[in-house]
């Protein structure tokens, strides 16, 4: 039987998974007939019932791959759903009742994950439509731009109906796209004529153009959409391209010496964008308004100590967009400094698959698209978990796999689709 | 190939961030955890951990956790505050509440009730292993004994009767508290709920005994008396001339005698309270030496009540006077018989009769005797203090005596007494705002041969001083004399 490994470490997965919510559901005095009093999600039906579901979905798409795509990465596939069933267990402790619909969106995610890898054709044809994918992505934002609903202080939501979505969840697929193709299609000419200032290599100015306008459109992104998340995760996946293709460092020094300096700019002239620097800097004086949710983040941290306080026992769910924004602070609160560190050496393990792709591949364009993908679940993960942990200021964007949320969820195994079926014909 | 020379830098740049995310995640949690566990607005301290109770000297508690009701949850049981006593003691223990965290001695003592000043105690079978591992050290807060008398404190609860003001018993020899209560007060068991209702300009989560400013008016005198003889500008034999009123300092001092003590010796002036030989004592003195000797007494100083710690626990400062270009002479004048810009707090008119009691050695109050681990083991016991020397011993000798003739007749207090013990006392209306009734003030100090016991008791608009704070001092005082006996 074929892809032996995915399946051992599927079934290492799983039992986690199992063990984490049945903790769960110990610490929140579940038992035979009934849960808790306040807490009736919490019973053991319910958790055989999230469980099943979970492992059903990982048997699919494991007899799925092994017969269509034998050559895949085998790791890729266990660690997403790793992942997510850790995600299920600490949105099941904060939220018992949105553990169900997680697992629903994981079901659509699948979908799509299947749909992507099954779909007939060849994925390099892609390279063609670069610049439509990049029409396409600002086109996505600015229309988030325009109609978006604002909640928590940024506009991120776009209502059609009852349906609630985030385009700008889609754009980051499409960004990714449209960066593969440009640097497949221009990379060597960006290389040329650099020139080493102090050490640092520097790009021709002539070949500055891109950099520019994606520093303008960064800094569109920041003010158009008040949200400093996504401008940091779109300016931060598009320096780390650029770099790659072009093994030149003066991209990243230039590149992010020009984001601190519109940063700056802007938190003279905004105030959503100098609150968030004022409570990444002192939150503690006004832990009860605007630093209170940085502020409860770093009390969940701190109150899990090296072993945690246990799964299901923590009281994270205090902090405001706990599900979204803060599991991370949950996990770090109830599997305390060791679990966090797994977590974080697992997407770790993900991003390092992603990118060794990336070098290894002889095919450049699959190389680059999985290298980008590869940059943005990096960026995109240090840019939330540095902004819980206060490294950096803190913005409301979703930790890959595991926060709470259809769209990011569907976007992420969007990805995984894409890079499993790259990784087909690399060495 | 551009790709793999710049991809493995780029691994390397990215496991630098995700290695500085767990080094951080590890710097709240083992550097910073324990003063983030402590901070006032995380809440988790009050719901999950046990707090430590809080005992009166006899072992009654004050305060104590229990479980929520209807909490089933075995490993992480929510604990909520009970104070068994309800409101008498609510101005001693202070509150501990989920939605308005804590105030009093249980915010000044906050780290001991969550047991982060201790050591958590060591696994002791193979249970209680496993759960160190899994869960960090287990922390069960400390008990924290007060050096209040409940037989003291509840005579002093029905001697003020719910009248506005309050009354403080202090142990003469060390300075400990041995009752404190005032009116209006709060039920700490209903904090939550009662919160908005409490926000009333009658303030009752004001502790008017250490946190409220009256102007003392008569209760003062022995201290301007002190002053005169301890820095020589008079003897107690000095003569004064009392007409009822008299111009001093371009200003009419009135006495409260309108028909005028006629002439007396600062002896008298003390026993029968007369303003004017204690506004012209005070002038005697000159403004730099009174200011020195008052501030000596430490009127200008908040006593650490709730000792351990830093934390002051809102107690404020023993009291307020003008100093320097503000002390004018009739300001000086004003002071010497307690009014003009003179402020002080009941707490500050007991710690003036303990330290005349004492031979003029100021032991600064303390409510907090013990704080006990929960292992047993005492981590905190209350100091013998040195004290400071306020006035000479013969000087706080001489003092004594005039407040002796306090309550003899002749004296203000006359009808007051205990029988068989000799009571030194001192009366005093405040006058405070003109048209209503003067606060009515009483310190009294016993017994007079070898004082034990300084208790000052203050009713708000109460009147006469003599006529209805004394009799609630004094029964406070036959209490608080029999249980230190
Ligand atoms: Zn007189």
């Amino acid at each position: 039987m074929p892809r032996r490994r995915e399946r051992a470490l599927m079934v290492t997965a799983l039992g986690i998974g199992l063990a984490g919510m049945v903790l769960v559901a110990v610490a929140g005095g579940a038992t035979l007939e009934a849960g808790l009093t306040g807490r009736p999600e919490l019973t053991v039906p319910a958790i055989a019932l999230l469980w099943g579901q979970l492992a059903l979905a990982a048997l699919l798409c494991h007899l799925v791959l092994a017969r269509r795509h034998r050559g895949a990465d085998q790791v890729l596939l266990p660690l997403s759903l790793g992942l997510t069933g850790l995600g299920v267990t600490i949105i099941f402790s904060l939220a018992p009742g949105q553990a169900q619909k997680q697992v629903n969106w994981l079901w659509v995610s699948l979908a799509v994950l299947l749909l992507t890898v099954t779909l007939r054709g060849d994925i390099d044809r892609f390279r063609d439509y670069r610049y439509l994918f990049g029409l396409l992505t600002a086109v996505l934002l600015l229309m988030t731009m325009v109609l978006g609903h604002e909640s928590h202080g940024a506009r991120l939501w776009l209502k059609l109906g009852p349906i609630a979505l985030q385009p700008g969840e889609l754009a980051k697929v499409t960004l990714v796209f449209f960066l593969a193709g440009y640097l497949d299609s221009r990379g060597d000419m960006l290389v040329d004529g650099g020139r080493r200032v102090l050490g640092i290599e520097l790009p021709d100015p002539r070949y500055l153009g891109p950099v520019v306008l994606m520093w303008g459109f960064g800094m569109v992104l920041l003010v158009g959409l008040r949200d400093l998340g996504t401008a940091l995760l779109f300016f931060g996946t598009f320096l780390s391209m650029m770099y790659a293709a072009t093994a030149q460092a003066g991209y990243l020094w230039l590149g992010g010496a020009g984001f601190a300096g519109g940063l700056w700019i802007c938190s003279r002239l905004f105030h959503h964008v100098r609150i968030r620097l004022d409570m990444w800097q002192n939150p503690w004086p006004e832990a009860q308004d605007k630093g209170y949710q940085i502020v409860q983040g770093l009390f969940a941290i701190a109150a899990g100590g090296v072993g945690g306080v246990g799964l299901g026992l923590g009281g994270a769910e205090r902090i405001p967009a706990a599900t979204t924004d803060y599991p991370f602070a949950a996990l770090c609160e109830e599997l305390g400094l060791w679990g966090a560190a797994m977590a974080v050496a697992l997407f770790g393990v993900w991003v390092y698959r992603a990118l060794r792709l990336g070098a290894s591949h002889p095919n450049r364009y699959r190389a680059l698209l999985s290298t980008g993908i590869g940059c943005l679940m990096a960026v995109q993960t240090l840019v939330i978990l540095g902004g819980v942990t206060k490294l950096i200021p803190l913005t409301g964007i979703t930790l890959p796999f595991i926060s709470y949320g259809g769209s990011s969820l569907v976007t992420n195994y969007l990805l995984l689709g894409l890079l499993l079926r790259c990784s087909e014909g690399a060495r | 190939m551009r790709l793999a020379r710049a991809i493995p830098r780029l691994m390397t740049l990215y496991a630098a961030g995700f290695a500085a995310v767990v080094v951080q995640v590890g710097y709240w949690q083992l550097v910073r955890g324990n003063e983030l566990r402590a901070n006032p607005n995380n809440r988790r301290s009050v719901m999950n951990l046990r707090r430590g109770r809080i005992l009166a000297a006899d072992g009654a508690e004050l305060a104590k956790d229990a479980r929520v009701a209807g909490d089933s949850n075995a490993l992480q049981p929510r604990y909520q505050r009970v104070y068994p006593q309800g409101e008498e003691y609510a101005h001693l223990t202070g509150y501990s509440s989920v939605k308005y965290r804590q105030a009093g001695l249980e915010a000044a003592l906050n780290r001991w009730l969550l047991g982060l000043e201790a050591r958590p105690p060591e696994p002791r079978n193979l249970q209680q292993v496993l759960d160190r591992l899994a869960r960090g050290p287990v922390r069960i807060g400390c008990d924290v004994t007060l050096s209040v008398i409940p037989a003291v404190q509840d005579s002093a609860r029905r001697a003020l009767d719910r009248r506005d003001g309050a009354i403080v018993a202090l142990d003469v020899r060390t300075g400990a508290v041995l009752a404190m209560v005032d009116w209006p007060t709060y039920d700490p068991n209903r904090i939550d709920d009662d919160w908005t209702r409490l926000q009333t300009s009658a303030k009752p989560l004001l502790a008017r005994a250490y946190q409220e400013y009256y102007p003392p008016g008569s209760v003062f005198k022995p201290v301007t008396a002190a002053t005169a003889l301890d820095t020589g500008s008079a003897a107690p034999e000095t003569s004064f001339d009392c007409q009822g009123t008299k111009v001093l300092a371009h200003t009419r001092v009135k006495c409260f005698n309108l028909n005028g003590h006629g002439p007396l010796t600062l002896f008298d002036g003390v026993a029968k309270s007369c303003n004017i030989v204690l506004a012209e004592t005070a002038l005697r003195i000159g403004p730099l030496k009174f200011e020195n000797s008052v501030a000596g007494t430490g009127l200008g100083e908040a006593p650490r009540l709730f000792r351990p710690g830093a934390d002051p626990g809102g107690v404020v400062k023993g009291g307020a006077f003008p100093r320097g270009d503000k002390l004018t002479p009739a300001e000086l004048a004003a002071c010497g018989y307690g009014q003009g810009g003179l402020q002080v707090t009941p707490l500050y008119v007991a710690t003036e009769g303990q330290m005349l009691g004492n031979g003029g050695v100021a032991m600064a109050p303390w409510l907090v005797s013990r704080i006990t681990g929960p292992d047993g083991a005492v981590l905190y016991q209350h100091p013998a203090e040195s004290g400071r020397q306020a006035f000479s011993a013969a000087t706080a000798a001489e003092v004594l005596k005039m407040m002796r003739a306090v309550m003899r007749p002749g004296g203000t207090a006359a009808h007051l007494g205990l029988d068989g013990v000799d009571v030194c006392g001192k009366t005093g209306s405040a006058q405070h705002e003109t048209g209503k009734p003067p606060h009515s003030w009483f310190l009294a100090v016993a017994p007079a041969e070898a004082p034990r016991v300084a208790v000052a008791a203050v009713v708000e608009n109460g009147g006469y001083g003599g006529r209805v704070a004394g009799p609630a001092a004094m029964r406070v005082l036959r209490v608080a004399l029999e249980a230190t006996r």
